[in-house]
């Protein structure tokens, strides 16, 4: 039974995910020591690193905006290629993260040992915990519960196959089930699509086909910036409430974070 | 901007990043007392511990089922043992709260509860 973490990194104009690639893999590498490889149609440089670098031809192009603190730019973003992670990974058993969620603990450790052939993060936890995480708790106001799409784990099994071919129809039906599950985004997500192929998992029900990851998700906004990473502590400047204008510093240590704001990301690790 | 004015300002700044680190804190000590055990997880609480304690004391087998963070049981092989290691984790998750929550209460200004 082979084990490992599948890496998506696509650059865009001015974001390196394969830069934060490389940070991510080195992290796994420290607490989970497992291989680690990444999917991407961009040049790496240092392959060491990688157990594999599996090439993949992303032709979507949707655009998104990326946040730096009080500005943001909307950038080209390519992230579809995730819904064909179950063919694409090399591996029996497979943890899927987010290269730009940051570990500092060998918390995901626990899914190599197990039960469930599938687990995904439901609750989190945001560092500025003032703001209104509605969204993440439901994919909309009348629907169902949010799923983060962030870190996931899947053993490669008839019925974990079954849920990514779902998840490849919702991707291609994107309209239909926007339309049907009541979603404001415009944008394909992830995130919403493996919520509502989790829901049709269950029979429409209450969850039972994935299993919970561990303990919550940390998570900072674009809007927030990470101001330094030393050892397993992270130094951030969170928004603050009423003034968004304005940040409160806080110190995470032990705990994983996921960092969307890719540019404080990118200027932590000098690229 | 008077002295007066200014100083209850900083002392407002600081009350904010206090109250914002201290809940960073907490939630730290929660992922802290997640353990595994036998393809389970659980979560080292005071409940927890009380019932694992109870089974320990009444229970005449060594051997016991317990139903973890997921909702599916888990087969416990020597339940003192599950003690020990569930007072580990508590104790070490405990301390640790202690000693930086200790740090950050005599950390006087927002800098200084940056090192913390």
């Amino acid at each position: 039974m082979t084990r490992g973490v599948l890496l998506f990194a696509q650059n865009n104009q001015e974001v390196d995910y394969v830069a934060i690639a490389n940070l991510a893999a080195t992290k796994v590498k420290q607490y989970l020591r497992v291989p680690v490889s990444v999917v991407t149609n961009d040049p790496v440089a240092d392959h060491y690193v990688f157990d594999q670098v599996i090439p993949v031809h992303d032709n979507t192009l949707s655009a998104k905006y990326f946040y730096d603190g009080t500005e943001s730019k909307k950038l080209h973003w390519k992230n579809s290629s995730r819904v064909q992670c179950f063919n694409l990974s090399p591996y029996d058993e497979t943890l899927v993260i987010d290269v730009d969620y940051i570990l500092n603990s060998k918390t995901l450790s626990y899914c190599w040992n197990q039960p469930r052939d599938f687990l995904i993060y439901q609750k989190s936890f945001d560092l500025a915990p003032w703001r209104d995480a509605a969204e993440f708790n439901h994919v909309s106001d009348f629907s169902i519960p949010f799923y983060w799409a962030t870190v996931f784990f899947f053993r490669k099994t008839v019925v974990t196959e079954s849920f990514f071919t779902i998840v490849d129809n919702i991707k291609s039906n994107w309209t239909y089930y926007k339309a049907l599950y009541q979603i404001h985004s415009t944008t394909f997500r992830n995130d919403l699509a493996f919520s509502i192929a989790l829901h049709m998992m269950n029979g429409m029900a209450a969850d039972s086909f994935a299993g919970h990851m561990p303990g919550k998700m940390f998570y900072t906004m674009g809007q927030d910036l990470l101001l330094d990473m030393n050892s397993d502590k992270m130094k951030f400047l969170v928004q603050r409430k009423d003034n968004l204008s304005s940040y409160i510093p806080l110190v995470t240590t032990g705990i994983d974070v996921h960092v969307m704001n890719k540019m404080s990301l990118m200027r932590c690790i000098n690229v | 901007m008077d002295k007066q004015l200014q100083k209850a300002f900083e002392i407002a700044n600081y009350m904010e990043t206090l109250a914002s680190q201290k809940q960073v804190l907490k939630e730290e000590y929660f992922q802290n007392i997640i353990f595994y055990h036998n393809g389970g997880v659980f979560h080292a609480t005071e409940n927890r511990i009380s019932f694992v304690k109870t089974l320990v004391d009444l229970a005449k087998d060594t051997r016991a089922v317990l139903v973890d963070e997921n909702n599916s049981p888990v087969e416990i092989e020597n339940i003192a043992d599950f003690l020990d290691t569930i007072l580990s984790v508590y104790y070490s998750a405990t301390n640790e709260y202690w000693t930086r929550y200790s740090q950050l209460r005599q950390s006087r200004t927002v800098e200084s509860l940056m090192i913390v």
